[in-house]
C-alpha cells in the first residue's frame, strides 16, 4: 500500500449509481477512486453523432447486417441503431453463457447505460416495498418508502425530473419540474379511464429532463431540454440526466476524484485479519496488467449482473463461494420486468388535431392489479405506457412521374395511432440465477458469467390479464383496430435486471442489510440493481440512485465515527 | 450547409452541366471506375441500368432536392451493408430479368426513352408478381429505397414532413 493506490473510498463502475456514490463521497471530502472497465466518455466531446441530421447517416439509422448477425443479442435492443451503437457492448466482445436465453444489454464506458437510457423515473411506494411480505415471496424488504422518501427528493432535485403531482397512492409524487402536455388522445384516454375505473389512472410519465431553469442545473452546466428525442446519442444541452453531464464532472470539480477508466475490476480483496475488505484487484483493459487499490469502503456499482459477477469472483479462505456468500444465496433470486406484451389501436376521433414539436416521454398507467388486495389468480401486477401519435402521410403509389407527383402532393395526416407496453413485475426465484462458468474466462482472465433466467406461469397469466384489461379499456375509449402482441422476447431485453445480492433483515436469508452493507463484510456496499429484493413495476433507476445516495451518506457518517 | 451537401450540390451541378452539353456521365462511356460493392457485384452495364432505373422510377430535381450521395450509391450501400443475402440475390436476379426483358423489347437505353415508354416498363415490372417474382422484388426494392432516399433528404423532410431537429416545444393538440 502506498499513497498513490490508497483512497478513502473505491467505487466500482462509473454509471449512474457509481456516479452518485462518487459525487457524495467527493462532496464530503473523501478521496475517491472511481474504477470503470470501459473507455472514458466526456460530456459533449465524446458524443460523435449528437448533432448529426437524419440524412447524414450512411445507413439512415440501420445497423449493418454483418454486425446484426454477429451480435444478435444487442441488435434486439431498440436503441441499438446507427446513431448510438458505439455506446453499446457487442455480443462478440463480451460473451456470456445462456443456459436459458437472456438478452444482456450493456454499455461499458464512463457513464455506463445512463447515456442511452430512456429516462423514465417513477418512485416506488409501500405497495411495492411491502409486496414480498404481504404476498409471501422472496424476503421482506428491510426498508420502507419512508426510508427512501427524502433521498428520492434529494436525487430528483439534482437530476431534474419533469412530472405532475398526480396524488396517486401507488406512485408517490416527487420534486417535479413542469411537465410537457399530454396530447388530446392521451387526455381523452385519461378521461375515459377516470370515468370508468375508480383505481386506474392515466398520468404523465415522469422523466429525467430539465424543463425549468434552476441554479442547481446551471451549476452542472446543463440547460433546458429541447425535445429532440435523440437522447441516446448524448445531449449537447445536458437536457436529460446522464452521469457524464452531471455527477462525474461535479465530483471531479471537488478535486477529490480519481477516475480510472479502462480498469476491469477482477475481485474484491478480503482481509482475514480485519474481517473486512481491504481493496480491489484490477486488470488494465488495454495492457492486461494487474494492480491493486485499497480503501476503507468499497461501493459495488457495476450494474446488476456485473456486480454479482464481481462478488462471485471475490474468493478468499473466508469466502470460498464468493464474498458474503455463506449461504449460497449470491447470484440467486434474480428478477426483471416482463415487457413481452403490447397492445395497439387506432383512434378515429380528434381528426382536426395533431401534436406539434417534440417531447421525450408519453403517458403512464401505474399498477392497478392486486394493489389493495389479492384479486386475481396471479401475484402482483403491471404498469403500462400509453402513447398516442399522429404523423403526416406520404402517398407512395405509382412509379415514375406519378410517384414523384404523389410524394409532393399536399400531405394529409394519417389516423391517430395509440400503443401501450406492459411492464410486469416478476417474482424473484431461487431457480433464476447467475453463476460463474467453471471453465471459460474472458480476455482479462475473469470467469465468464452464465445466466439462467426464465419466465414462469405467473408471468403468462399476467400477460393474459393485461390483454383482457387493456382491450376493455381501449374499447371503452372507442379505439378501433385493437391488436395485441406477445413478442416472446427473452428476459433481459427490458434492461431492468435486478437482484442476486438481495437486501433483507436476516444475514441467513439475504446478502445485504438495510444500509446495503454485505452482512458479513460491512465495508462493502452494493447499491445498484443487484441489491433489489423484489422488482415492482416501475422503471428502477431512480430508486437505485436514491438508494445509493442514502447508503453513501450512511457510509460517510460511519467513516467519520470510525465505525466501519 | 454541411460539407456533405456542399459536395453533392457541386456533383449535381457538374452532372447538369455535362447533360446540358449533350453528354451523359456514365461509367460505361468514360474512364470513371464502377463503385465496388462486395455483396452486390455489378458490371458496367448492370450498374448503368441500375442508375437509370433508380432515377426513372422516381424522377426528381437533384439540384433542389440535394442528397448526401447519388441515389444508386444509396441503394447499393443499403443493399450491400444492411440487406440479407437472400434479398440481395433476389435483387440481382431481378435486375438480370429486367436486362433481358429490355433487350427483348429493344429498349436498352432507359435514358433515351419517353415517359410513356418508361411507364410501360414499370407497369410491366409492377405486374410481374406471380410470374417473375424476382423482377417484382427488384421493382419493390428499388422503388422503396429510391423513395426512402428522396423522402429522407433535407428539403423533403423539412418542407414536406415538417421535420424539426430542435423543436424546443411540444403542443399536444394543434388544430390542423
Ligand atoms: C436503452 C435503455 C433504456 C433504458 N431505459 C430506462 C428507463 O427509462 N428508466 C430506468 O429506470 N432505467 C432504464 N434503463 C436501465 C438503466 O439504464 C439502468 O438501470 C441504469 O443505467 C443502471 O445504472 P448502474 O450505474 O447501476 O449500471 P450501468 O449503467 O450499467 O453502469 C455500470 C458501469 O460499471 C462498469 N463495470 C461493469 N463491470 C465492471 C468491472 N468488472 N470493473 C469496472 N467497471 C465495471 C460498466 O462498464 C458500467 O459503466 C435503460 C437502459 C437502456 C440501455
Ligand atoms: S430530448 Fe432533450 S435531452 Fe434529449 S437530446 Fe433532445 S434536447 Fe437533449
Amino acid at each position: 500500500m502506498n499513497d498513490s493506490n490508497t483512497f478513502d473510498a473505491i467505487v466500482i463502475g462509473a454509471g449512474m449509481t457509481g456516479g452518485w456514490a462518487a459525487k457524495e463521497f467527493c462532496d464530503n471530502g473523501l478521496k475517491t477512486l472511481l474504477l470503470e472497465r470501459g473507455r472514458d466518455v466526456k460530456h459533449i466531446k465524446d458524443y460523435p453523432t449528437t448533432n448529426m441530421l437524419p440524412w447524414e447517416f450512411k445507413h439512415r439509422g440501420r445497423i449493418p447486417i454483418e454486425v446484426a448477425e454477429e451480435n444478435p443479442v444487442i441488435s434486439r435492443c431498440y436503441a441499438y441503431r446507427e446513431d448510438a451503437m458505439h455506446f453499446f457492448v457487442k455480443d462478440t466482445e463480451h460473451p456470456y453463457g445462456q443456459p436459458k436465453p437472456f438478452d444482456w444489454i450493456r454499455g461499458y464506458q464512463v457513464g455506463g447505460r445512463s447515456i442511452m437510457w430512456a429516462r423514465q423515473t417513477q418512485r416506488w411506494s409501500n405497495f411495492d416495498f411491502e409486496g414480498p411480505a404481504r404476498d409471501g415471496f422472496a424476503v421482506d424488504w428491510p426498508i420502507r418508502y419512508e426510508d427512501l422518501d427524502p433521498w428520492y427528493s434529494y436525487v430528483e432535485k439534482f437530476v431534474g425530473i419533469s412530472g405532475n403531482r398526480d396524488g396517486v397512492d401507488t406512485l408517490p409524487d416527487g420534486e417535479f419540474l413542469k411537465a410537457w402536455d399530454l396530447n388530446c388522445v392521451e387526455q381523452h384516454f385519461q378521461k375515459v379511464v377516470q370515468e370508468n375505473y375508480k383505481d386506474r389512472h392515466v398520468i404523465y410519465a415522469r422523466c429525467a429532463h430539465i424543463t425549468e431553469n434552476k441554479e442547481i442545473f446551471q451549476k452542472q452546466g446543463r440547460g433546458l431540454c429541447q425535445g429532440r428525442r435523440i437522447c441516446q446519442r448524448g445531449c449537447p444541452f445536458g437536457g436529460y440526466f446522464n452521469a457524464n453531464s452531471s455527477l462525474i464532472p461535479w465530483a471531479e470539480k471537488t478535486g477529490n476524484l480519481t477516475l480510472r477508466p479502462d480498469s476491469v475490476v477482477h475481485s474484491i480483496i478480503f482481509d482475514d485479519k480485519t474481517g473486512k475488505a481491504s481493496g480491489v484487484r484490477i486488470v488494465d483493459r488495454l495492457t492486461k496488467e494487474t494492480s491493486e487499490y485499497f480503501a476503507k469502503i468499497i461501493f459495488v456499482n457495476a450494474g446488476t449482473l456485473n456486480s454479482n459477477l464481481i462478488l462471485l469472483n471475490s474468493i478468499s479462505d473466508r469466502f470460498p463461494e464468493g464474498l458474503g456468500n455463506d449461504h449460497g444465496l449470491l447470484g440467486k433470486y434474480v428478477a426483471f420486468h416482463n415487457y413481452r406484451a403490447r397492445i395497439s389501436a387506432e383512434h378515429p376521433g380528434h381528426k382536426d388535431f395533431a401534436p406539434e414539436g417534440g417531447r421525450p416521454t408519453s403517458a403512464y398507467v401505474p399498477r392497478f392489479r392486486n394493489v389493495y388486495k389479492q384479486e386475481t389468480d396471479f401475484l402482483r401486477g403491471y404498469a403500462c405506457t400509453f402513447g398516442a401519435y399522429r404523423s403526416l402521410h406520404t402517398d407512395n403509389d405509382g412509379h415514375g412521374q406519378t410517384l414523384a407527383e404523389h410524394l409532393l402532393q399536399k400531405k394529409e395526416y394519417g389516423p391517430w395511432g395509440v400503443g401501450s407496453g406492459m411492464m410486469g413485475e416478476t417474482i424473484p426465484k431461487e431457480s433464476n440465477f447467475v453463476r460463474l462458468d467453471k471453465d471459460k474466462t474472458d480476455e482479462w482472465g475473469i470467469p465468464m458469467l452464465n445466466i439462467s433466467i426464465d419466465y414462469d406461469e405467473n408471468d403468462e397469466k399476467m400477460i393474459h390479464d393485461f390483454f383482457e384489461q387493456y382491450s376493455d379499456m381501449y374499447k371503452k375509449a372507442g379505439l378501433t383496430n385493437i391488436r395485441t402482441s406477445d413478442s416472446k422476447q427473452a428476459p433481459g431485453l427490458d434492461i431492468h435486471e435486478m437482484g442476486g445480492i438481495r437486501m433483507g433483515h436476516d444475514s441467513k436469508t439475504s446478502m445485504l442489510n438495510k444500509w446495503h452493507q454485505v452482512h458479513s463484510c460491512p465495508n462493502v456496499f452494493v447499491t445498484d440493481g443487484a441489491c433489489m429484493t423484489s422488482v415492482s413495476t416501475q422503471n428502477p433507476s431512480l430508486t437505485f440512485m436514491a438508494m445509493t445516495a442514502r447508503a453513501a451518506n450512511y457510509a460517510i457518517e460511519q467513516l467519520k465515527k470510525d465505525a466501519i | 450547409m454541411h460539407k456533405g451537401n456542399q459536395m453533392n450540390r457541386r456533383q449535381a451541378i457538374q452532372q447538369l452541366t455535362i447533360m446540358g452539353l449533350g453528354l451523359t456521365l456514365y461509367p460505361s462511356c468514360n474512364t470513371e471506375k464502377i463503385p465496388q460493392y462486395s455483396r452486390v457485384p455489378l458490371d458496367a452495364k448492370r450498374y448503368k441500368l441500375l442508375q437509370e432505373v433508380s432515377e426513372a422510377i422516381l424522377p426528381v430535381d437533384h439540384i433542389t432536392y440535394v442528397t448526401p450521395e447519388p441515389r444508386s450509391q444509396y441503394i447499393l450501400t443499403i443493399l450491400n451493408d444492411c440487406t440479407s443475402t437472400e434479398e440481395v440475390t433476389n435483387f440481382l436476379t431481378g435486375l438480370e430479368s429486367l436486362q433481358q426483358y429490355l433487350t427483348g423489347v429493344k429498349m436498352s437505353d432507359l435514358d433515351k426513352l419517353s415517359n410513356d415508354d418508361l411507364d410501360k416498363i414499370f407497369d410491366y415490372m409492377a405486374d410481374s408478381k406471380g410470374q417473375d417474382e424476382n423482377l417484382y422484388k427488384f421493382y419493390r426494392t428499388t422503388k422503396n429505397l429510391a423513395t426512402q432516399h428522396f423522402t429522407g433528404c433535407e428539403k423533403f423532410m423539412i418542407e414536406e414532413l415538417k421535420f424539426e431537429f430542435v423543436p424546443g416545444r411540444y403542443i399536444g393538440c394543434k388544430e390542423v
